[in-house]
């Protein structure tokens, strides 16, 4: 892996040393020590960077089982950005049981439908992609979302964003599209439900309600 | 999956519907009805297990500025209190606008 120059919300990081992540929670519950037993790997929060240290955050199985805290960006390992596994394709690289649960069966029949845009998957899907650690649902209370992170997409008036979204969302699986330029995102599916004035913004510094997201993101 | 159950004395009456946020990872959606009787009543089904706390202080900060007297329903899949106090004042923004 090269230098690592820029990091952002919903990259994945490996690590080497329970001690390089700083968490918040202090002893770690034992999902957490589980987890990190598991694979070393935390995905990016969006927030500040400040001396070195990367907000981050950890997962286990279940989904309540989240914990925030940092990551000395001296210890990173390797990094990888959501677009890394459609590049990749890292779907062929796990066993064929998983491969044929319905969430990565959506992915593999979408990725053909985006070839024309850059993106990339976040979530579950990458996890598991990047660590080989089943993290993938599917059960009847319960099937995984396909977490799409879409850099730079064309700004589309409500009825396109329908369009758009009812195309990804054939596949059995909710697909979940976050608009996002640099920082900052908002839901896809928020801008074409039509519904308010107002879309909200994940920026590094909290939320915000903007009547124009497509250039409110680009502004913050 | 936690299912928690806030009341409040509020007295600024909801008088129509509203709905506010998505189903999304790190959001939460808002159900507004006019109240069923004299209490606001929040009713919360969350992914996230062990923040009642956390909600009960947002709750609380949020209604002593805006009493609004209704019937809330909310969906919450992870959201932080930054983003369920901004869905609120959505929520508080979207009743004015109907009005």
């Amino acid at each position: 892996m090269g230098k690592i120059t820029n990091i952002w919300p919903h990259d994945l990081l490996t690590f080497t040393n329970d001690d390089d992540l700083i968490l918040e929670e202090n002893p770690l519950p034992e999902w957490a020590k589980d987890s990190l037993s598991k694979a070393k790997i935390v995905v990016v929060r969006r927030g500040q960077f400040k001396n070195g240290l990367i907000p981050v955050g950890l997962r286990g199985y279940e989904r309540n089982q989240r914990l925030a805290g940092y990551l000395k960006k001296s210890s990173i390992v390797k990094q990888y950005h959501p677009d890394y596994f459609i590049k990749h394709e890292s779907w062929c690289d796990l066993p064929i049981e998983r491969q044929k649960l319905i969430a990565f069966q959506a992915l593999v029949k979408i990725a053909p439908l985006l070839t024309d845009y850059q993106w990339g998957i976040s979530g579950s899907l990458a996890y598991e992609m990047a660590t080989g650690v089943k993290m993938v649902k599917e059960s009847p209370e319960h099937t995984s979302d396909l977490d799409l992170i879409m850099p730079d997409l064309p700004k589309m008036n409500v009825a396109e964003a329908r369009k758009f979204l009812a195309r990804l969302n054939q596949f059995c699986t909710h697909a979940d599209v976050q608009v996002v330029y640099g920082e900052n995102g908002f839901s896809l599916e928020e801008y074409a439900l039509g519904r308010d004035q107002q879309i909200l913004i994940k920026t590094a510094t909290g939320p915000i309600l903007s009547e124009n997201p497509w250039q409110a993101i680009k502004e913050r | 999956m936690e299912k928690l159950h806030f009341e409040y004395q509020n007295s600024t009456p909801v008088k129509k519907f509203a709905h506010v946020g998505v189903v999304a990872s790190g959001d939460l959606e808002i159900l507004v009805y006019p109240a069923d009787g004299e209490k606001t009543t929040l009713d919360i089904t969350t992914g996230s297990d062990g923040f009642e706390k956390v909600w009960q202080n947002v709750l609380d900060r949020f209604f002593a500025r805006y009493p609004l007297n209704g019937k809330f329903i909310v969906h919450d899949f992870g959201a932080t209190p930054g983003v369920v106090n901004l869905r609120l004042t959505q929520a508080m923004e979207a009743l004015k606008d109907e009005k």
